[in-house]
């Protein structure tokens, strides 16, 4: 049972920088935009941001944690300090410290970071551009976890 | 998880809901509900623009300049 949780989660050396499941950000401070919201239209924010819906326009979400869900599906240009896509993307990527793209990932763009995890699985079609750092990040990170493609991933397997 | 527009969101645009929605951030535009929703507005939050949903919340001492509501609507302390 151990074996087949590890199997199901993307896992991180303690080294790597923390990046919290869904639930974990949810009890700071996170926006969400639900599975049946849909969005047209500009979309700013300064606080970690998990989308479950649709958005198409722009979004300008620096030095936060940015979650496309596995029902996610956007059409924007992304930047954000960690990039965790588990659903459908549609525009270029920035992640200022890390992208991750889960094995339902589905992205279509240019993807520019300064690291880049990609499960097995995961579509993608576009150019990777690795030429820059990462940044330290603004506040001192907690305690490392094994990141999973979190909870959101974990429901939506779970739903079927 | 409910959906929630978070006090440093700031949306432009065309919202449709589908579900209950919490907005303590800024939202211009239009929100549409397609279902028995209920969008909470915090007091904190600025809206400006349209909002026809089944039920809307509002918080007491909320700024709703420029906002038209249609729905049920209840006024919360």
């Amino acid at each position: 049972m151990f074996n087949k949780k590890k199997d199901e989660q993307m896992e991180y050396e303690s080294s790597e920088p923390v990046i919290s499941t869904s639930s974990d950000v949810r009890r700071r401070k996170t926006s969400v935009i639900g599975p049946t919201l849909k969005f047209k239209g500009e979309l700013s924010a300064n606080e970690d941001l998990i989308i479950e819906g649709e958005i198409e326009g722009t979004i300008a979400h620096q030095d936060k944690n940015l979650t496309v869900g596995k029902e996610g599906r956007v059409k924007a240009d992304i930047n954000a300090r960690t990039v965790e896509i588990y659903g459908k993307v549609e525009g270029d990527i920035h992640g200022e410290d890390i992208v991750k793209l889960a094995k339902s990932a589905d992205v279509k763009g240019n993807i520019r970071c300064a690291r880049i995890v990609m499960e097995d699985g995961a579509q993608f079609s576009g150019r990777i551009d690795m030429s820059q750092k990462a940044k330290p990040a603004s506040k001192p990170a907690g305690k490392p976890t094994s990141l999973p493609v979190g909870d959101s991933a974990k429901q939506a397997e779970s739903t079927g | 998880m409910p959906s929630l527009i978070g006090s440093t969101v700031v949306m432009k645009g065309e919202l449709i809901v589908g579900e209950d929605l919490e907005i303590e951030g800024t939202f211009d535009g239009t929100i549409t509900g397609n279902g028995p929703d209920t969008v909470t507005v915090r007091r904190i939050a600025r809206l400006t623009g349209e909002v026809s949903v089944n039920m809307v919340k509002v918080e007491d001492g909320t700024n709703l300049e420029n906002t038209i509501l249609s729905g049920r609507i209840r006024l919360a302390d």
